[in-house]
């Protein structure tokens, strides 16, 4: 799975979610890539899409 | 021992919040109406997340969590009262109260989805007579753990046609809980109360 980028204007928020049956809650300017998998597998939209990339060269 | 000073919240334990100082507070000057006057309800485990920025929730995940609920005008109500336990402790019960009727076979689906929901827990999201938006049940100190539960229904026919509140459902949501309601942020609140086309909401 490609690295999850976090949007610039996400980065001061803070995502409260359940998982394995316990609620957590994540700050996305410190969150780890495992955290973010987990947000992303429920369903959070903070993340960049590649699309959204900017071009190279 | 100067990180902590700078960033006291680094130290303090997961699930305390208390990196506030106090500030100058400064009052508004607008009108401030009383009561509320829609209600949504959303089971805790369809509305999986909240984003939150800078005190206000910015984002809820789930397909239309939020689902409508024509309650009776002026039977919509939402409490939140804080009390001090011993010396140190806080805490805060939420009471949401509204009214629907006809009893009907409908009246019944919807009961019944609340008591199946209750065990697991609710969410409401309640608009307030000065047109914000307020989601009680979940908050920044207990995250999830501490929704709303179905507290009570009580239904009367009453006894005649002079008794108002006949044949009317008095629903109540409860919870106590360590943190207080969040707003939505004013993105998500217009679409809820201005537009009506929020996606946290289904609407029909």
């Amino acid at each position: 799975m490609a690295k999850l980028i976090v949007r610039k204007e996400k980065l001061d928020s803070e995502v409260g979610y359940s998982y394995n049956g316990s609620s957590y809650s994540v700050k996305l300017s410190e969150a780890t890539q495992a955290q973010l998998k987990v947000l992303a597998e429920i369903g959070v939209d903070v993340f960049e899409k590649p699309d959204n990339k900017p071009d190279k060269g | 021992m100067l990180a902590g000073m700078i960033f006291p919240e680094l130290f303090l334990p997961a699930g305390i919040t208390g990196a506030f100082a106090l500030a100058i507070f400064t009052q508004t000057c607008a009108k401030n109406v009383s009561g509320a006057s829609k209600v949504f309800i959303a089971e805790k485990s369809v509305a999986t997340a909240f984003t939150v920025t800078s005190g206000e929730i910015s984002a809820v995940t789930g397909t239309n969590p939020f689902m409508r609920v024509d309650a009776m005008q002026d039977s919509v109500s939402w409490s939140e009262v804080g009390e001090l336990i011993g010396l140190n402790n806080w805490k805060i019960t939420n009471t949401v109260e509204f009214d629907i009727m006809p009893p009907e076979t409908e009246t019944n689906t919807f009961l019944q989805a609340l008591i199946d929901g209750s065990p697991c827990g609710l969410f409401a999201l309640i608009v307030d007579g000065n047109g914000r938006c307020w989601v009680v049940g979940y908050n920044a100190t207990d995250i999830r753990e501490r929704p709303l539960r179905l507290g009570g229904q009580d239904h009367k026919t009453g006894k005649g046609l002079s008794e108002a509140e006949g044949n009317t459902i008095h629903i109540t949501l409860t919870n106590e809980c360590g943190g207080i309601a969040l707003p939505l942020d004013d993105t998500l609140n217009a679409a809820v109360v201005t537009t009506g086309d929020a996606t946290i909401c289904k609407w029909s």
